[in-house]
């Protein structure tokens, strides 16, 4: 009798009696053909649902006319619990809008066009502008939508509308120089003024929305020194590197950051810690290889959050192309004077010493 | 006992034994010292014009190859065999051949022996080779005929597998050092790689203790104004016994090597200037020149929220 019964059991399409599955749980398959729910990793769906649910119930202790301060360390409070899950690193931006969407609800009115970061640290962001009035105004109205204390725009050597937009802006302290500083003085600059805990720099060109911007952000609040752009996924390989692609791999591959690829402060966006600014000092921010290979020379915390296309965005002009262009003859120079400081700080050979070679048995012949 | 089966199913089948393995067998011994075609000697001509230099540690094996062919690349040749460190009769069987040998007991260290051959040349044209890849007489003589033709330094087109994101760390620092020092147009080659062939101005401007390391040297040559070029391709990556072993976290000659280009570096820095002879992109440095960029009125509107 028992044996025909277990016979009805497997054929109806169960393997396994039901008693014996007690010992295989943790492994049940659910549903045929369905792979296994990793329990690790989290519903985004359902956290993003949280998140509207949390800002109607925090509605109620924050009024209509809260600043984006507040709010910001409201959402802070109850995500921080996400902050250190890698999972999330895409859907911050959904997360802050739907809290954002559930607090005006709980007061009947539009959510404000803001973007809640996770972060309690003070943000500075510094914006460098030459001639760039055609983005300028896009750039500064995605920063202002990020909850950021202080925001410097360095305009110089301006000839177009540039200065007029940057001096529209409500919130952003606009510095003014008749003539170029030349390229990166201008983050030098700006950063001496700053006062955050992080400081955040972009350029004028470069129209980046917040949410993207909301990794680098992330990863100093979570204990990085240096935020990078990691421009892994748009570059091609090693055989079509150009040469400032190569010296940036070549600098951090000989400082052993081998993971770095060829990212670098050279580009933007990047964001870095309040230590590590007053480390290395505002005016190394002006040879930007160099102030990379003095941080990691000093054991900071450098990482490469997110990945912005900005070689897509990159205007071309008549100075940055071709073999030998001024830029990239520049940049070449700045590797040199990084590689310089690295060389004279440890030695001619940095780490890797010569104990294999006996280089005085060579005696020069006839003088 | 392979080859007793065959000989003997050969017997069976009554199949001539012309060769070893049969005529119509496609398969061919594959041997990199060709003993069979008999002993090698060579013989150092007493004026040459091309010196031949060839670091040897224990590479019994190819050195006969690798000698036979560097003495035929020119009429008047002589092939100095610097042999450091040679514990199984390398040192020997090349003065067997007929070559020049310098001997030493120990192990002098990488490329050393390439200095030490090349202070001992008495040829206008200096060409090296390492003693475990042999390279065809024919691939060796287009570097010799690039130096008659003015080139100083002349050097192997080869460089490595390229075509992926991670590359060697050796190869990066070839393709760094040429892009840093202003050559984009050498790509990846490098006095590291064999063959290459120098020209006796080159040797005595560069001075023959620098070959010991060999990117500074190839560093010294570009900034004494000599002719450094690529010239010909051959093919040393799939042959060099060293690549072919995995490495093990931290390979010692990976290390070395790289060190190698940061001394290049380091040497380039002092010969030019603290950013290698680029411009500075007309940057503002000091805190004077940022007063007068701000020009006749300074701008400095902050408004709070």
């Amino acid at each position: 009798m028992k044996k025909r019964r277990l016979v009805k059991r497997r054929q109806a399409g169960r393997s396994v009696p039901r008693n014996k599955r007690k010992a295989q749980r943790g492994k049940r398959p659910g549903r045929p053909g369905r792979a296994p729910r990793n329990r690790l990793r989290p519903r985004i769906g359902l956290w993003l649902h949280r998140a509207f649910e949390a800002g109607r119930r925090n509605s109620v202790t924050l009024p209509a006319d809260t600043d984006k301060a507040e709010l910001n360390e409201s959402f802070r409070q109850w995500s921080r619990r996400l902050l250190p899950n890698p999972e999330f690193k895409p859907y911050w931006g959904e997360l802050s809008r739907n809290y954002l969407e559930g607090w005006a609800s709980g007061h009947r009115i539009a959510p404000p066009d803001w973007v809640l970061v996770p972060c309690s640290s003070r943000i500075s962001v510094v914006v460098t502008a030459m001639n760039e009035e055609q983005h300028i105004g896009h750039v500064l109205h995605q920063v202002q939508r990020l909850p950021i204390c202080e925001l410097i725009v360095v305009v110089n050597g301006s000839t177009d509308g540039t200065l007029a937009i940057a001096q529209a802006c409500p919130v952003a302290t606009v510095l003014h120089y008749e003539q170029a500083l030349g390229h990166d003085v201008g983050r030098a600059v700006g950063a001496e003024l700053c006062g955050g805990d992080v400081v955040l720099f972009l350029d004028g060109d470069l129209p980046v929305k917040s949410e993207q911007l909301i990794p680098y952000l992330n990863a100093i609040e979570a204990g990085a020194d240096l935020a990078l752009n990691d421009l892994g996924p748009f570059i091609s390989t090693f055989a079509g590197w150009d040469g400032v692609s190569v010296a940036k791999a070549y600098l951090n591959r000989v400082l052993g950051r081998e993971d770095l690829h060829a990212n670098s402060m050279t580009a933007v966006p990047h964001a870095i810690s309040r230590r590590a600014l007053d480390l290395i000092g505002p005016d190394a921010l002006m040879v930007p290889p160099k102030a990379q290979a003095m941080l990691i020379m000093h054991g900071m915390r450098v990482e490469s959050p997110f990945s912005i296309d900005v070689i897509k965005h990159n205007r071309i002009r008549k100075h940055n192309v071709g073999l030998g262009n001024p830029v990239s003859r520049m940049i070449l120079g700045d590797h040199l004077e990084a590689m310089e400081y690295v060389l004279n700080a440890t030695g001619p050979r940095f780490v890797y010493h010569d104990t294999l070679r006996k280089r005085w048995m060579v005696a020069r012949k006839g003088g | 006992m392979r080859k007793r089966v065959k000989t003997n199913r050969a017997e069976k089948a009554g199949r001539s034994k012309k060769t070893k393995t049969g005529i119509r067998s496609r398969k061919r011994r594959k041997s990199a010292s060709r003993v069979n075609r008999g002993p090698v000697r060579i013989r150092n001509a007493e004026d040459p014009v091309v010196s031949v230099v060839i670091p040897v540690m224990n590479e019994r094996r190819t050195l006969a190859e690798v000698i036979r062919q560097a003495a035929n690349v020119h009429p008047q040749c002589e092939v100095i065999v610097v042999a450091n460190g040679s514990k199984d009769g390398s040192a020997q069987l090349a003065r067997r051949i007929g070559a020049r040998v310098i001997a030493y007991d120990q192990s002098l260290g990488h490329d050393v022996g390439r200095a030490i051959g090349a202070a001992e040349a008495r040829g206008q044209v200096l060409l090296f080779v390492d003693g475990d890849i042999p390279v065809r007489a024919s691939e060796l003589r287009p570097f010799v005929e690039a130096i008659g033709k003015g080139v100083d330094v002349a050097l192997n087109r080869y460089l490595g597998p390229v075509r992926k994101s991670n590359v060697h760390s050796v190869i990066l620092s070839k393709h760094a050092l040429n892009w840093l020092v202003g050559r984009p147009d050498l790509s990846g080659t490098s006095m590291t790689t064999i063959p290459h062939a120098l020209s006796r101005r080159a040797l005595e401007r560069i001075g023959p203790e620098q070959l010991a390391v060999p990117p500074k040297a190839q560093a010294a040559a570009i900034a004494n104004g000599l002719r450094v070029e690529a010239v010909h391709y051959v093919e040393v990556g799939a042959r060099n016994p060293g690549k072919r072993r995995r490495r093990g976290g931290g390979d010692p000659v990976e290390q070395l090597i790289v060190g190698d280009h940061l001394e290049a570096l380091e040497h380039w820095v002092s010969l030019t200037t603290n950013r290698g002879n680029y411009e500075d992109g007309n940057r503002r440095r000091t805190a004077e020149e940022k007063e007068a960029a701000q020009g006749g009125e300074s701008h400095e509107e902050e408004e709070t929220r």
